[in-house]
């Protein structure tokens, strides 16, 4: 039972678009689709949480914007995205 | 991203739990933008609406928000609410556009062909409307009616305006030939002493045989005829009579004679808006007082519109006196280029041909002559109504 609905929840996320997206261009921006909190923020590190994983971005210089689209935005020099289940 | 136009402040937010503070905009629905981390602070552009709420979330996170910046068009709009001359000038502003808006800048006739346009703008004038008029002083339609009865030679005027722009658009009378009308009695008379070489008569009887002379009034085509029982019937005589005669032109050249001599062209690009002109190429206008001149208005336009404002590009040719002496060869040159020009425009232009030229040339002291005689041959009817004092005219009849 607990299989069956894990792979309904899993099918509905995929096919509704409800997954997490990452979207990174050059290393320079990074957005975060669906981000719910922001764990750890500095100028170095950012922690952010979504449904599905938790993205940590590694860099320099980073500044964060909401554009109040259920999103946020890194800009940046990006040196690595972390990726960890939650 | 933000928008700049109703304003943006840079925040700068000091505290220890800087993820709650972004986290709490979050949950507010606080738009913010290049959230940088500064140490302690964290520092943030967000919208001008929103910089209230902004420091409400860091004051319950017992964070300290200041406002560093503001830029965008609200605060620089702001700058200047509190001065009066900005409203002064709206006002003015306002206030000469109503005016000039009202006020007849520029005047365009169209429909005008034979009719001057300083003899309709003098009319105008003198019926209240030039440029510089206060138009709802003017009463367009009573403008009109003056002038179509001062002015014999318009048949309609059409006075109106489109903001500070009067146009006029006007007809010309057209005037009928003057002929005698197709149902009235007339006679084909001579209008020259010429000799008959050719007839053709559509209706009336021929008097002249052919190859005899005749004088000048002389009866060609008769429209009175006998009909088949011995009465008189009055007839519209139409018929086409070639005559042959001759006519005498003498053209002179004097040798010592002035003449208009062409100085330098100017050309001058003027600045025109409403009535005004300014000039922006080419200088001065010459002054003389023999002078044509030619003027083209290209004005501005705006998409579809045509702006009361352009460049006006005029040409200026003077021309000046001179006295010039030319030799005898030369004026006999110029008397037959002056008998070519006229043969093109007197003669070959009414269907005349030209038998024969005998050509005489004369040379005095001060001036050359040459006289010429041409034997034409050419239409020498004309039409002339018989007045008989009688209604019952009879209408005309194919032969």
């Amino acid at each position: 039972m607990g299989n069956i609905k894990d792979s309904l929840s899993e099918l509905r996320k995929r096919n509704a678009y409800l997954d997490t997206s990452v979207y990174i261009s050059g290393n320079h921006l990074l957005e975060i689709d669906h981000c719910r909190k922001i764990v750890e923020y500095n100028d170095v590190y950012v922690k952010v949480k979504t449904p599905t994983v938790i993205v940590s971005v590694w860099g320099s210089g980073l500044t964060i914007s909401d554009y109040n689209t259920d999103g946020i935005v890194v800009n940046g020099k990006i040196s690595s995205v972390e990726f960890e289940e939650v | 991203m933000l928008g700049s136009l109703g304003g943006i402040i840079s925040a700068e937010v000091s505290g220890e739990s800087c993820e709650k503070f972004l986290n709490g905009l979050k949950e507010n629905g606080v738009m913010y933008e290049g959230c940088q981390y500064t140490g302690k602070s964290v520092r943030l552009s967000v919208r001008r609406r929103d910089f209230k709420r902004l420091c409400s979330i860091s004051e319950e996170l017992g964070m300290v928000c200041t406002a560093a910046e503001k830029r965008g068009v609200y605060f620089t709009a702001a700058a200047y609410v509190k001065r009066v001359g900005v409203y002064i000038g709206v006002l003015c502003g306002l206030f000469l556009i109503t005016i000039l808006s009202n006020t007849a800048l520029d005047i365009e006739i169209y429909g005008c062909q034979n009719v001057s346009e300083e003899r309709i703008l003098t009319a105008l004038r003198n019926s209240g409307i030039k440029v510089g008029t206060f138009i709802p002083n003017v009463n367009f339609r009573k403008a009109e009616r003056e002038i179509a009865i001062a002015e014999d030679e318009l048949s309609w005027i059409g006075i109106r305006n489109i903001g500070c722009r009067v146009l006029v658009e006007v007809s010309e009378t057209v005037y009928p030939p003057e002929s005698v009308a197709s149902n009235h009695p007339c006679n084909v008379v001579s209008e020259r002493d010429a000799q008959v070489v050719y007839a053709e008569v559509y209706n009336g009887e021929l008097v002249p045989m052919l190859g005899e002379a005749v004088c000048k009034n002389d009866l060609l085509i008769s429209g009175t005829c006998e009909g088949k029982y011995g009465n008189t019937r009055l007839v519209h005589a139409s018929g086409k009579i070639i005559g042959r005669y001759t006519e005498k032109q003498v053209f002179t050249q004097p040798l010592t004679y002035i003449d208009r001599v062409e100085d330098e062209t100017v050309n001058i690009r003027q600045l025109y808006i409403g009535g005004v002109r300014l000039p922006i190429w080419g200088g001065k206008a010459p002054v003389s007082d023999d002078m044509e001149i030619t003027e083209a208005e290209n004005p501005f336009r705006f998409m579809n519109l045509t702006l009361p404002a352009g460049i006006v590009v005029s040409e200026y040719r003077p021309f000046h006196p001179e006295q010039i002496t030319v030799l005898p060869e030369t004026a006999f040159m110029k008397i037959e280029d002056k008998i070519n020009i006229f043969e093109q425009n007197f003669i070959e232009s009414d269907d005349v041909q030209i038998i024969d030229k005998e050509i005489q040339k004369n040379l005095t002291d001060t001036e050359a002559e040459i006289v010429v005689k041409y034997t034409l041959e050419g239409n020498i009817g004309c039409e002339r109504e018989i007045f008989s004092g009688k209604n019952d005219y009879f209408s005309s009849e194919t032969p």
